[in-house]
């Protein structure tokens, strides 16, 4: 009994080491960061379902989207250049959409990691990256705190203190901005710790505005992971 | 024969595949079925047998009785095998053919007392010993004046007219049945004397059905055998035959007594004697008569909003079309009215404020100006490019509509009674409640459509592609609907310019009139009529012939003249319990519940264009419409007697279904299917009983 064998006119056996490497795989070698803690600011569904937070109800699909969009796109490119990359979302309820106190506590928080493991020095000495990023629409009134504007929230400066080669990083992406809280907050970082991204303030609510802003959210992701590339080391 | 190796093989393999023992069995013949009643009423007992084997083994056949009965004096008496000679029975028998090597016979003797035993012998040849033998399954029916003593039950059937009766033989042995009696050669006759008319009220007759255990009322303990009156002494034979005599059809009784006697063959009376039948007339139905519902519906006055983008908005470039806007403007006859209202993205909120404040006062507008009582409808231009996240000026839209149609539902004429909004993409859904007032359109042909169960709304101004058709000889182009989408219009002018867009349109909506005579009930909103009763008349009833249903059957009511408004009517289905029972009896007013208050559409011509044979141009205009509302609406006028049998007298009685049937068990009252009886009566032969 013969064994059969499939194959198939265009049928090409896949690539093994030596062959070089198949379209879409990192570039070999090691990544340039060993740690991010990445920490998107912005609010949970019942604050943007509420009008006192998110009075422009009728965009709030499209912030939604935008903000989603943008978390993903930054997580997915941030694993291209680091071991490892957790994403701990700091959620603003609707009772504290003014104040924003769940980002000063954030900031105080011995393991802002939640859940995921924390970071520990790399044997190589590659960075460990805490990037915060908020993403609003409009500002709250309320000024930022002190322990909120330090550059190293807690956690990180604890790390920094014992030697660890770890960096605080800002994003700051705010349509409308107000000169409220994040406005604040960002004028007082020094200017190579946080980037802005490109807000979209005004909407456009067709077809094509969802299509500028994809490709919006690609150009800045981008940007911003050779910032951090190039800020981190 | 030589065998090449592999058709030996072949053979081989297929020997040793098939190849399974089958046991013997001895090829002979066999008495499959034997049977035997004695009755102590006729003191006759009855035979019945059949055998199965070849025919051709057959040499000279002859069949032995042997059996043991109980004498009147209490004795035993043996009879050995005897041969049976079929001439001698109590009735006439014969021997016959009953299938493919199967002979079936019957034999009656008399007896004075039961059976305790009976066996049959076949013997193939009387002068050789092969036989076969059968012990009978006896049974034997005491004396009484139950059915369940009689072999016979005799009843009476009517013809169409309800003027002559069939009288009917129902062989009364369970074992064989009825039908199968002729196949084993017995054939029995009836004296029938004294057919008189006599009426018996239901109540009687169902006790008469508990005396005498069969709905065939048989023996009938309310007609009187040894009666004198009446007319007619004639023979019955082969289970059925016709009175000569004529019942007189305006004499109301219902049903005819006469005097039953079984004979021998000789034409003697059996010791059953005289027994009563009864046959009833049947139940008189037909059809209800015609009676047409005419459409309420009242032209309404047409309250235009336009409602576009503010042209400050810096999104306003990118959301106006303007060769789409002046469509939209031309297709609900708004022609170059500017925007009412205009709307900010970011802005939702205030814009729901100010929509509803505006169409709120031109409603009251309308009403402080209106002339007649005529209701109102607004038509909505509402002109955007919303992607699929853009949905909070819509919502709004239909939101202020609703509640607004909503408030007025109640109100009396002249009211809002509803909204068309023509948007610019199928995005959108309003909700369920929204619906009920909101035409939304142009929408995609909803999946809930194609499943049955749908909002009637989806069914309307749903969005048409600009189909493209090629017929190899003609490329034509199908023509766009009058309410496209703003992708399916800009396709279609891109691909086909703007020749097969709708022309001359003209939109239509028309109303349900708010009053006394529209009500709410349970869920529903029903309109009585006020131009129609259905009566039902003392001891009459009606059906409502599910059989019949469509969309209208299902939105009718009902409800009792009297009543007070308060009760809610009765829907289709629970129609039949009332109309069926004693208290059917009265007027009853006739409703239509609707989903939608309003209903219309828009006229148009359309343009067919293309290409004979690829090259010469080819263009063809048309008239057409597009319904938009309640579908129901579009009917001018309902029958609802279409959907009813009425019955008119002996609505108790059994009936004949359409196979021709008798129904004896049910009354045509209490029968319960969902169609309406249609009857396949006997046939009177005419002029002398055959």
């Amino acid at each position: 009994m013969l064994a059969q064998t499939a194959c198939y006119e265009g049928w090409q056996p896949p690539k093994g080491p030596g062959n070089g490497p198949s379209p879409g795989t990192p570039p070999s070698g090691i990544k340039p960061l060993a740690y991010v803690l990445f920490q998107p600011i912005l609010m949970d569904a019942g604050a943007m379902s509420d009008a006192s937070c998110f009075p422009k109800t009728g965009i709030k699909d499209f912030k939604d989207a935008e903000w989603s969009l943008r978390i993903n796109a930054i997580s997915a490119a941030l694993a291209q250049v680091a071991d490892q990359v957790f994403t701990n979302t700091v959620l603003i309820g609707a009772s504290d959409c003014d104040a924003v106190t769940g980002i000063a506590a954030a900031a105080l928080d011995s393991a802002p990691w939640g859940s995921n493991p924390p970071p520990t020095d790399d044997p190589q000495g590659r960075p460990l990256v805490h990037l915060k990023a908020a993403f609003w629409e409009g500002e709250p009134t309320a000024a930022p705190t002190a322990v909120e504007t330090t550059t190293d929230w807690a956690a990180w400066s604890d790390l920094i203190q014992k030697g660890v080669n770890a960096r605080s990083l800002h994003y700051f992406v705010i349509s409308n901005p107000t000169n409220g809280h994040f406005s604040q907050w960002e004028s007082k970082l020094p200017g190579d710790v946080e980037l802005t991204g490109t807000p979209i303030d005004t909407v456009n609510p067709t077809q094509a505005g969802i299509e500028a802003r994809a490709a919006l959210i690609s150009s800045d992701t981008a940007t911003l992971t050779q910032w951090i590339q190039e800020h981190a080391l | 024969m030589k065998l090449r190796p592999v058709s030996a093989l072949l053979l081989l393999g297929l020997v040793l595949a098939g190849c399974h023992k089958v046991p013997l069995e001895p090829d002979t013949g066999r008495i499959d079925f034997g049977v035997a009643h004695w009755f102590a009423n006729e003191q006759v007992a009855y035979v019945f047998f059949s055998l199965s084997e070849r025919q051709a083994r057959l040499i000279d056949p002859v069949w032995q009785l042997s059996w043991t009965g109980t004498n009147a004096a209490g004795g035993v008496t043996v009879h050995p095998y005897t041969a049976i000679d079929f001439s001698q029975g109590v009735y006439e028998h014969s021997a016959t053919a009953c299938g493919p090597d199967r002979i079936c016979a019957s034999y009656s003797f008399p007896s004075d007392g039961p059976l305790t035993q009976a066996s049959l012998r076949f013997l193939y040849d009387k002068n050789s010993p092969l036989a076969l033998e059968l012990p009978l399954s006896i049974s034997n029916h005491a004396a009484g004046l139950g059915a369940d003593s009689q072999s016979a039950l005799v009843y009476g059937v009517f013809d169409e007219a309800n003027q002559h009766v069939q009288i009917r033989v129902h062989n009364n042995f369970g074992t064989p049945e009825d039908s199968q009696i002729a196949a084993f050669g017995m054939r029995r006759r009836f004296r029938i004397t004294h057919a008189a008319l006599q009426d018996v009220d239901q109540a009687t007759l169902e006790q008469a059905k508990d005396t005498s255990g069969t709905p065939l009322l048989f023996p009938a303990p309310f007609c009187d055998p040894e009666s004198t009156g009446g007319d007619g002494d004639q023979i019955i034979s082969d289970g059925e035959g016709w009175l000569a005599e004529s019942f007189d059809k305006a004499d109301s009784a219902g049903g005819v007594c006469f005097t039953s006697q079984l004979l021998d063959k000789h034409g003697a009376p059996l010791p059953s004697g005289k027994l009563a039948g009864y046959g009833r007339r049947n139940p008189e139905i037909r059809d209800a008569p015609s009676l047409t519902l005419t459409t309420p519906l009242k032209e309404t006055v047409q309250l235009p909003l336009a409602v576009e983008i503010c042209p400050d908005d810096p999104a306003a470039g990118a959301m106006v079309d303007p060769a789409f806007l002046k469509y939209q403007e031309y297709i609900l006859g708004f022609g170059d009215r500017p925007a009412d209202i205009c709307f900010h993205i970011g802005d939702e909120t205030g814009f729901a404020t100010d929509f509803a404040t505006l169409a709120a006062k031109r409603l009251a507008s309308a009403k402080a100006s209106a002339t007649d009582d005529r209701d109102f409808m607004f038509i909505v231009l509402l002109h955007e490019a919303f992607s699929s996240e853009f949905r909070a000026v819509q919502s709004a839209i239909a939101e202020s509509l609703y509640a607004l149609a909503d408030d007025e539902a109640k109100k009396v004429s002249p009211r809002l009674v509803g909204a068309l909004v023509y948007a610019g993409s199928t995005l959108y859904q309003p909700t369920a409640l929204q619906k009920r007032y909101v035409l939304w359109c142009p929408q995609d042909l909803a999946d809930e459509v194609l499943q049955g169960s749908s909002p009637l709304a989806n069914q309307n101004c749903t969005t048409s592609k600009a189909s493209s058709l090629d017929l190899q000889v003609i490329n034509f182009v199908a023509p766009l609907g009058p309410f496209p989408s703003l992708s399916h219009y800009q396709q279609y002018v891109s691909d086909f310019g703007d020749t097969g867009l709708a022309h001359s349109p003209k939109l239509r909506f028309l109303s349900v009139p708010a009053g006394v005579s529209t009500v709410t009930e349970q869920e529903d909103t029903v309109t009585y009529f006020d131009n129609e009763r259905y009566v039902i008349g003392p001891g009459e009833a009606a059906r409502i012939c599910r059989d019949r249903a469509d969309l209208d059957l299902a939105s009718f009511r009902i409800r009792p003249t009297a009543q007070d408004a308060g009760i809610p009517g009765l829907k289709i289905d629970e129609i039949n319990k009332l109309w069926l029972s004693d208290d059917a009896a009265g007027e009853y007013k006739l409703g239509i519940a609707w989903e939608y208050p309003f209903w219309g559409g828009v006229s148009y011509t359309g343009a067919l264009s293309g290409k004979v044979m690829s090259i010469v141009p080819f263009q063809k205009s048309f008239k057409s419409y597009e319904v938009l509302g309640d579908p129901k609406w579009s009917t001018a006028s309902w029958d609802f007697g279409r959907y009813v049998q009425h019955c008119y007298r002996y609505c108790d009685h059994p009936f004949f279904d359409a196979a021709g049937t008798y129904q004896a068990q049910t009354g045509w009252r209490s029968y319960d299917g969902l169609t309406c009886p249609v009857s396949t009566y006997p046939k009177w032969p005419g002029g002398a009983p055959p």
